[in-house]
């Protein structure tokens, strides 16, 4: 047997059992995360989180958001998150090295003045300027720092440093958060079944077309626009599928920067965020789990199906390029970090599976689909391409990839049931059809860019320009 | 193989790996999986269709329900005397026995009854509890009970509590350790809220742990009934369970049990953090002359973390007598003992504090400038 035949039976078996892998996986997140979604859902229906909201037991909370040239809608922001249902809760503004007048709109509108705060600094970041409270009693809760400018982990890492609470939730400033978000994701750390909870998370979800006033989300519309509809979609499947499969096994790597909570002591000690990544929030559960399994502390990573947090998606491909460019340079910075857990058992889960998996299905899957296509072009143009076996393939693979969707937008309609217009079903399944021809092969090709960009050795995150939600109302 | 590749002409050795393949999964398997998911779309997208519809349907009926409800409801609450209940049934009966008998619409009227009981209280709630009792509802919540299935044994629980079905605290107190979580938690809380102070006994017998979600949810509860009633506190803070240790300090805490405190203070030789941080709580709030003395003697022996909660509770209950000792912990390594000592001795010396303090340490040396301009500034 010649090396052409080994190669090309490598290269056939190869890809061809890692599809029949991935498949078996995305089926069984699919059906395992039924269970853990539904009995969320039903003990949902006895908590009753009015009764911790005020009380003095209820755990103090430090909430941390970065801003960065955020002057358009930063005081809005602000007083959204002050209005907040927790009582006992500080907000942390952390002003990095802000072009704008960002701070001079927060500074003028809350009556901020400079103070004098020692703070033990644990974390090594980038100087703080100045620290901010307000003059005006109704803003009590409210501290603003002003630092150099040194990226959203030396931001937080800041807000890590001068946060005084035990856990702390960072968010996006532009994030629009649920009522009783705040109660819904401190609950798991309070619950005490003999393992400790480090880090909860919760479904994000998308603010376009969104009705919004005062801050809040009052009605929820299925986006108008292709892009954020098609990312709507993803996202239904990513959190509701996805990650409650994941977090029912306690091997969830991931919770979104847009709003997460963690044991301050746990995160510090971890070593805070890493300024040498651009998928910092990766990549800090990453390492805080980690920590955990070498310390061998039984711990969780728990996470909430509810929709507890909205975010504006990208509906430019550029925005979202560079998002995604980002998210893959992210996933492989993390993944090199923490190579000692391939398939380590001394890392449990974490390394046998959660790891494989991300490294195998999530980090290599852009390549190898890459690679498949520029195959499959090679064989067109030699004229050796198994035309019959292609398109059976080819069949099968979409309307499995339309099969996974159904099941996610089922899952959302038998639980939160967001998209209640008439017509908003039809216009998910219509995009889950039209996924593949046009959104999925550009999420791949960003993301090759961003293996390319980063052996370039590219770091930063580019331009996220955002509409913001004000223009994003609608009557 | 050979014969099959010279029959189809793939004669080479790319061709023939890509044979190789559809040997193991031909095409028409292929087509066939694809005709499967097809039709399991199909099947999914008619599914939602008829759920959507029926939950409509169901949503519609409950509402229609809720409008007939509300009217006996509304009228019952504000019902001066068991003789006007009496005439308010009587007036719609018929119609009511009707809907009762069946199960949909029994359980929108416990429900109605249940989120009704939530929102008032006195002789109106007790009016909403005639109701229940008069249709012999709770038969029909008891059963459920006996259910498979936790969540409906956990409503079940939670519905009988809180329309105040004390004649069934013996089959609720069953609950109380029981290994499923949601039902325990209900139970707990069940008991707590029927007879107060004196449901709290499972304490003394359960092995499972009491989250502090669930401890807040019990001091909730605890909070409507009057009137602090003697329990078995002491006996709890022994206990093997240190959830338990840990929710008898938050009630010597909230009730402000000072006999308790030396009982407090021996909490504080525990194993668990956990335990001892609450009881750093517990002795803030009930702290007498002594205490700080003896929470300066658990500082060598104590975890950093308590050690900075001892600092920190100096802050509030420090006398003149630790300001030797705070004097040490001023050049400790770690800032916030630093701070958290400087702070203690301020507060004990509120005249001369900051004097005190520069005296005893380079006042320009990192990072006490910054510590002296915060405490400055918290004068301020």
């Amino acid at each position: 047997m010649s090396w052409k035949f080994i190669l090309y039976d490598l290269l056939s078996y190869g890809i061809f059992t890692y599809s029949v892998v991935l498949l078996c996986f995305y089926i069984f997140i699919a059906l395992y995360s039924i269970g853990e979604t539904k009995k969320y859902i039903r003990q949902s229906t006895f908590v009753n989180y009015n009764n911790i909201a005020g009380s003095p037991h209820a755990p103090s909370v430090s909430i941390l958001a970065p801003a960065y040239n955020e002057a358009a809608t930063i005081t809005e922001n602000v007083r959204s998150l002050l209005s907040i249902y927790y009582d006992k809760m500080e907000i942390i503004i952390i002003n990095d090295g802000s072009k704008d007048n960002s701070l001079q709109q927060l500074i003028d509108t809350y009556d901020l003045k400079p103070v004098a705060q020692y703070i033990p600094a644990p974390l090594h970041t980038k100087t703080i300027k100045s620290i901010y409270k307000s003059t005006n009693p109704v803003f009590k809760k409210l501290i603003v720092v002003d630092k150099e400018n040194g990226g959203k982990a030396d931001a937080l890492n800041v807000g890590i440093n001068v946060a005084s609470n035990r856990y702390i939730v960072c968010i996006d400033v532009d994030c629009i958060l649920e009522q009783d978000a705040m109660l819904k994701l401190i609950k798991p750390f309070m619950e005490g079944d003999g393992k400790q909870v480090i880090a909860t998370g919760g479904v994000v979800r998308i603010a376009n077309s969104c009705e919004i006033k005062n801050g809040k989300i009052v009605k929820v519309h299925l986006p108008k626009q292709f892009l954020p509809r098609m990312q709507t979609l993803e996202y239904i499947r990513a959190f509701l599928l996805a990650r409650m499969a994941w977090s029912r096994l306690n091997g969830l790597l991931l919770i979104s920067g847009a709003f997460g909570a963690f044991d301050r002591d746990i995160a510090i000690k971890a070593g805070g965020y890493n300024h040498n990544t651009v998928g910092e929030d990766m990549e800090l559960i990453v390492r805080m789990r980690r920590y955990m399994e070498e310390k061998k502390i039984p711990y969780k990573v728990a996470y909430i199906p509810e929709p507890l947090c909205w975010t504006e998606a990208p509906s430019s491909y550029k925005i979202l390029g560079r998002q995604r460019n980002r998210w893959a340079r992210g996933t492989v910075e993390t993944l090199k970090l923490h190579r000692k857990m391939f398939f380590n058992p001394q890392y449990g889960l974490l390394g046998l599976l959660s790891y494989p998996f991300w490294f195998f299905f999530e980090m290599l899957a852009p390549i190898i689909e890459f690679s498949g296509l520029i195959i499959f072009f090679i064989y067109c143009l030699l004229g050796i391409m198994n035309w019959p076996f292609f398109f059976a393939l080819l069949c099968f693979i979409l309307s499995f990839g339309l099969l996974y969707s159904t099941f996610a937008i089922v899952m959302e309609v038998m639980t939160y049931n967001q998209y209640k217009e008439k017509g908003d079903l039809s216009k998910l399944l219509l995009t889950a059809f039209l996924e593949p021809f046009i959104f999925h092969p550009f999420v791949v090709w960003v993301a090759i860019k961003g293996h390319i960009d980063l052996l370039r050795k590219k770091k930063g995150w580019g331009d996220m320009t955002r509409q913001g939600f004000q223009q994003k109302k609608t009557v | 193989m050979e014969r099959i590749t010279s029959m189809v002409g793939y004669n080479t050795p790319l061709q023939s790996g890509m044979l190789r393949i559809s040997f193991i999964v031909q095409a028409y398997h292929l087509f066939l999986l694809t005709a499967f998911f097809l039709l399991v779309i199909a099947f999914l997208v008619i599914y939602v269709a008829v759920y959507l519809k029926g939950r409509r349907k169901k949503l519609d009926i409950r509402h229609r329900l809720k409008l007939q409800y509300s009217d006996i409801i509304g009228q019952s609450i504000i019902a001066g005397s068991t003789a006007e209940l009496n005439d308010i049934v009587n007036a719609r009966q018929g119609s009511l026995q009707q809907w009762l008998t069946h199960p949909f619409a029994r359980k929108v009227f416990i429900d109605e009854l249940f989120r009704a009981s939530k929102m008032i209280s006195g002789d109106a709630a007790g009016n909403i509890i005639w109701l229940y009792n008069h249709f012999q509802l709770h038969v029909y919540t008891e059963k459920n009970l006996h259910s498979k299935r936790w969540n409906v044994v956990a409503k079940a629980i939670q519905r009988l509590a809180g329309l105040e079905q004390k004649q069934l605290i013996k089959s609720i107190y069953r609950f109380t350790n029981s290994r499923e979580d949601h039902i325990r938690k209900q139970a707990q809380a069940a008991v707590v809220k029927l007879i107060g102070f004196e449901g709290l006994r499972f304490l003394g017998l359960t092995n499972m742990p009491i989250g502090k979600w669930q401890q807040l949810c019990l001091l909730h509860e605890l909070s409507f009934h009057t009137g602090y009633k003697e329990v078995q506190l002491k006996k709890w803070m022994l206990s093997p369970n240190a959830t338990v240790v840990c929710f008898a300090l938050m009630l010597v805490h909230t009730y402000r049990c000072y006999q308790l405190h030396d009982d407090v203070i021996a909490c504080m030789h525990h194993t668990d953090i956990a335990v001892k941080e609450e009881a750093m709580v517990t002795l803030k709030e009930i702290a007498g002359e002594t205490t700080s003395g003896k929470l300066v003697t658990f500082f060598c022996v104590g975890e950093p973390v308590i050690q900075l909660r001892i600092l920190q509770a100096l802050n509030e209950i420090g006398t003149p007598e630790e300001l030797a000792f705070l004097g040490t912990i001023l050049n400790h390594p770690d800032g916030n003992f630093k701070l958290a000592a400087a702070k203690a001795i301020k507060s004990i010396r509120q005249n001369d504090g900051l004097e005190i303090i520069k005296k005893n340490v380079s006042a320009l040396q990192d990072p006490w400038p910054s510590i002296i301009a915060h405490l400055q500034e918290e004068e301020i």
